[in-house]
C-alpha cells in the first residue's frame, strides 16, 4: 500500500513525515515486533529504536512505494541486534507466534519452517536451505506456497 | 507474459524480496525487473499488500506515550549530533554533553503554534504564580484599609465642618 508524503528537506518535514509513518504504522510495526520478541516492553523499545533510526533515513521511508516492507525490514534489523545483544548473539526469537497460526496451520511443517523461519527468526535462505537438506530454490519455492496460502486466507 | 518474467516472477524470489530475504544480488535484480515489467510490479505490490495485511491483522495499538518518547529520543539526536545508535544499552548510557551552547537548541521553521520548553520551568512558573496570589492579596487587603481610612476622613471632615458650624 502506498504512502504518499512530501519529501522531507527540513527538520520539521522530516518530524510530520516521521509522525505521518508513526501514524500509518505504528500499531502494525508494534504488533509485529511484539509477535516476535514475545515481550511487551522489549517491543515498545524496539519500536522505538526503529523510528529513531528512520528519522535519519526518512527519504527512503516516504517513497511512493514499499514503506512498510522497507520498515518491516528496519525493525527486523532493530530486533535483530537486540536480541543478539541481550542474548550474547544467540537466536531464541519467537518461532511459534499466536496470531499467524491461523495461517501457519494450513501450511506443511516445512512450509511453516520456511515462511516463520524467515518470517519471524531472522533466518536467511542459505541456513534454511541447510536445515532442511535442499536447494535455495526450493525453499523460495516453500516460501512462496506459504506466502499463496496466507494470500488465499487473507481473501476468505 | 513474456516467459522470462514468468519464471521470474514464479522463481520465489519476489517472495524473498518483501521478506527481506533476498541477497544484495537479488535486490538488485528484482528492482531491474520491477523498472521493466510492469508484470513483476504488479506482483510485488500484490505481495506488498500481503504482508501488509498480515501485519494489519496482529497490529497491537502504541500506548497513547509512545510518540512522546519516541519523540524525546528525536531530541536527544538533534541536541547531540553524532550520538552513537547502540542498541541493548540504554540504562548504561549517560548523555555526553553537547560540545557548545548553540548545539543545545534545535534549529526548526516551526509551523506549530505550541513550544516545548524545560521542565525546570514549571517551578519558576509555579513560584511566579504564588507570588502573584501573594501580591494580589496584599493589594486588595491595601485597597480595603485605604478605602476604610478614606471613610474615616470623610466622617472626620464632616464632624470638623459641624464643629465649626456651632
Amino acid at each position: 500500500m502506498d504512502l504518499k508524503l512530501d519529501q522531507p528537506n527540513t527538520t520539521t518535514n522530516t518530524y510530520h513525515a516521521t509522525y505521518t509513518l508513526y501514524q500509518r504504522y505504528g500499531s502494525l510495526l508494534l504488533g509485529y515486533i511484539t509477535e516476535v520478541l514475545n515481550d511487551k516492553t522489549l517491543a515498545e523499545q524496539c519500536l522505538i529504536e526503529t523510528f529513531k533510526q528512520v528519522q535519519g533515513k526518512i527519504g527512503e521511508y516516504t517513497q511512493a512505494e514499499g514503506s512498510w516492507i522497507r520498515l518491516q525490514r528496519l525493525a527486523k534489523n532493530v530486533i535483530g541486534a537486540y536480541h543478539k545483544s541481550l542474548n550474547n548473539g544467540h537466536n531464541h526469537l519467537n518461532g511459534q507466534t499466536t496470531a499467524s497460526n491461523r495461517y501457519t496451520g494450513l501450511m506443511t511443517p516445512e512450509q511453516q519452517l520456511v515462511f516463520c523461519g524467515m518470517h519471524y527468526q531472522q533466518k536467511d535462505i542459505a541456513m534454511l536451505a541447510a536445515e532442511l537438506d535442499q536447494t535455495q530454490h526450493q525453499v523460495k519455492q516453500l516460501l512462496r506456497e506459504a506466502l499463496i496460502i496466507i494470500r488465499n486466507e487473507q481473501k476468505r | 507474459m513474456n516467459r522470462n518474467v514468468k519464471e521470474f516472477i514464479e522463481s520465489g524470489v519476489l517472495e524473498a524480496y518483501v521478506i527481506g530475504s533476498a541477497s544484495a544480488d537479488e535486490e538488485r535484480e528484482v528492482l531491474r525487473m520491477k523498472n521493466y515489467h510492469p508484470q513483476v510490479k504488479d506482483a510485488l505490490t500484490e505481495l506488498e499488500t500481503d504482508m501488509e495485511e498480515l501485519a494489519s491483522r496482529i497490529a497491537i495499538p502504541p500506548p497513547p506515550n509512545m510518540w512522546n518518547r519516541i519523540e524525546a529520543e528525536f531530541n536527544e539526536l538533534s541536541t547531540i549530533p553524532h550520538a552513537p545508535l547502540e542498541i541493548g544499552d540504554r540504562q548504561q548510557r549517560s548523555r555526553p554533553e553537547p560540545e557548545n551552547k548553540e548545539n543545545q537548541y534545535i534549529n526548526v521553521e516551526s509551523e506549530s503554534t505550541h513550544m516545548r520548553i524545560h521542565k525546570n520551568w514549571k517551578w519558576v512558573f509555579a513560584a511566579v504564580f504564588i507570588l502573584g496570589k501573594i501580591f494580589l492579596g496584599f493589594a486588595i487587603y491595601f485597597y480595603l484599609e485605604n478605602r476604610q481610612a478614606q471613610q474615616n476622613i470623610q466622617e472626620l471632615k464632616q464632624q470638623v465642618k459641624e464643629l465649626r458650624g456651632k
